[in-house]
């Protein structure tokens, strides 16, 4: 199929953006983990929720700092995630407890929050006592309430990995315009990408697993973990020395020049500045789509070039 | 001439991509010991708080005109957002079961739900996580979902097993159509110690006319009977899908009743509708440990009706 160079083109443009997504990716966990984003998130919506604000949180912190909840979390941060049956128990025997009798936790509790109690609660409470909702009505309140925070986290970590992206992107000078050009330049760079690609995707798109605290019960609990974070697939040595010699900034000013020779100094400058932005720009964009995207177009484009399904490792049958 | 073939394999590349914008692959994670008791049963019980229910069943024509009544909701005993459906919803003797339900829509009290459990990626969410919070989006009767109790045969006390029968002025996907497509589709497995993730396209073709012929005599499960059988072709010469496939059929039903005297090389006409097989999948994750894998889907057929 050499007669349909464009083929391999978009393979060699597919490769590339999926190797700096994977990169990408990385860097957005490391992010994640360094600034504990998770953890910092869940601390901020469960305050939104027991209507609190960054300034003043007493109640979030005697229900963050329970030893159920804290032991949750690694290395005495913060979890990333609270079954929302455990912050129902630590809520309700935080605001029911001993404490409560004397009066030190009812203080805590916002005029916001002892409305959603209120409503949560039983319409006909005892009387002389508050109504105070069951577990499960509050852990159905804490899953609604992590529904619109796991929203916002998606929001916030796409608009991370777009600024991971771009900087990534003018790190390595990453311009699609410029490889493109390249691409149908050169055959052999062509044959190299596609040989590069099918080694790519014999690796397998990676698919997260999770673990359960009590592995032999067949009840249904909440996961402890998983190992999405863990990002499986990494840059083989080969794809990093090949992202080196695709991406530099080192031929930069000799282009410049070549283009200022040709158009004058500042219109020459003029071009490059444009070509460069809107390569960058696509390249960004492009990388920001994520790694599984990229790796199920690059095995379209594949099979496109009648080369075949790549056969994945193992295909098993079963009955 | 090279310009046609260039413009030709542009506009080729363009649609492709723009296809890939569409078809995603769907992930959904299960606890293993959860799908180990599931896997050679016929039906689950689950206590389920009903948020949307079908103000009427569906009409009766073809595809998903199915004379089913869908209801949605959430059960602690699946740890997913579900659809159960009442096949045949408008059968008389199903009134008092779809009056149940509509009295429970929106209500925050459980109703036991008993039927065919059904694992299918035909409206699956991205990623869901059982046991963990997952989005009930949209909120309707039909959120995102990969499972199913269907078709439902109980909803407390109403045992609605007489709508196990094949519905009438419905036109089913046939096997020449059907089971290739399901022969051909993929899932990608990947198990930790305690949990099983599995990866698929989207799929489609809920209900199925076609023929089997037992291989081997029906197996007494705690809850009905799973038969191996021969998929045929509507006029039963040929064999519609590559090999034997499990033929599920759930206690208390016409289909079960008709089957449980049954011997290898019997043959019958019925409607079925797909799930995975689960006991497959645990047989491949028991060969391949941890590490991710591709696999033929592994599926079965729940039996809702023998002609």
């Amino acid at each position: 199929m050499g007669g349909f160079p464009i083929i391999d083109v978009a393979i060699g443009l597919a490769l590339t953006y999926l190797l700096l997504a994977l990169i990408c990716t990385t860097l957005m966990e490391w992010v994640a983990q360094v600034a504990n984003l998770r953890g910092r998130m869940l601390v901020e919506g469960i305050r939104s929720l027991l209507g609190e604000t960054k300034d003043e949180a007493p109640l979030t912190q005697v229900v963050l700092n329970h030893s159920l909840i804290r032991g949750l979390g690694e290395n005495n941060r913060m979890p990333s995630y609270i079954p929302s049956p455990v912050f129902a128990q630590e809520l309700r025997d935080t605001l029911t407890g001993p404490d409560t009798a004397k009066g030190a936790t009812k203080s805590l509790v916002s005029r916001d929050l002892s409305a959603s109690l209120q409503a949560l609660g039983s319409a006909a409470p005892e009387p002389g006592k508050d109504a105070m909702p069951t577990e499960a009505a509050i852990a159905k309140w804490f899953d609604h309430s992590m529904d619109r925070l796991s929203g916002t986290y998606k929001r916030t970590t796409r608009t991370v990995i777009l600024l991971l992206s771009l900087a990534l992107t003018l790190a390595m000078n990453a311009n699609t315009i410029s490889l493109s050009s390249m691409l149908w330049q050169s055959p052999t760079l062509r044959a190299y990408m596609v040989e590069r690609a099918k080694t790519r995707l014999e690796q397998g798109r990676p698919l997260a697993t999770v673990e359960y605290a009590d592995p032999l019960s067949p009840q249904v609990t909440a996961p402890i973990s998983t190992d999405s974070a863990k990002s499986p697939d990494r840059l083989l040595a080969e794809e990093q020395d090949m992202l080196g010699q695709l991406f530099t900034w080192r031929g930069e000013p000799q282009k410049i020049k070549a283009l200022q020779a040709r158009y004058g100094a500042l219109p020459g400058a003029g071009v490059w500045a444009v070509v460069a932005l809107i390569g960058w720009i696509i390249t960004a964009l492009a990388i920001s789509l994520g790694a599984p995207f990229w790796f199920d177009t690059l095995n379209l484009f594949m099979r496109a070039r009648a080369a075949g399904d790549v056969p994945a490792k193992t295909t098993e049958t079963i009955k | 001439m090279k310009s046609g073939r260039f413009l030709g394999s542009l506009l080729f590349l363009v649609a492709a991509f723009a296809s890939r914008l569409s078809a995603q692959d769907f992930e959904v994670r299960l606890k293993k010991a959860w799908a180990t008791k599931f896997a050679d049963r016929t039906s689950i019980q689950a206590k389920m708080v009903i948020h949307h229910a079908h103000k009427s069943p569906n009409p009766i024509k073809s595809g998903g005109d199915d004379g089913d009544m869908h209801f949605s909701g959430e059960s602690a005993d699946v740890g997913l957002p579900f659809v159960a459906e009442i096949v045949n919803a408008a059968l008389p003797g199903e009134q008092s079961a779809v009056s149940d339900v509509k009295a429970s829509e929106g209500s925050t009290s459980n109703v036991i739900v008993t039927g065919a459990w059904r694992l299918w990626f035909e409206h699956p969410s991205t990623t869901q996580t059982q046991g963990a919070h997952n989005p009930f989006s949209p909120d309707n009767t039909n959120p995102d979902h990969s499972f199913e109790i269907h078709p439902v045969s109980q909803i407390e006390q109403d045992g609605v097993q007489a709508s196990f029968v094949l519905i009438k002025n419905y036109t089913p996907y046939t096997a020449d159509v059907a089971f290739p497509y399901f022969d051909k589709a993929k899932l990608t497995i990947k198990a930790s110690s305690s949990g099983i993730s599995l990866r698929s396209k989207k799929l489609k073709y809920n209900y199925v006319g076609f023929g089997i012929e037992l291989t081997h005599k029906p197996k007494k499960v705690s809850d009905g009977y799973i038969v191996l059988a021969k998929v045929l072709s509507g006029d039963g010469d040929e064999e519609a899908a590559n090999g034997e496939r499990r033929m599920i059929f759930v206690d208390g039903t016409a289909a079960a009743a008709k089957i449980q005297t049954a011997a290898a090389g019997d043959r019958f006409d019925v409607l079925g509708i797909p799930r995975i097989n689960l006991n497959g999948v645990l047989a491949l994750v028991a060969k391949h440990g941890t590490a991710q894998f591709d696999a033929q889907l592994p599926y079965e057929m729940i039996i809702v009706g023998v002609k």
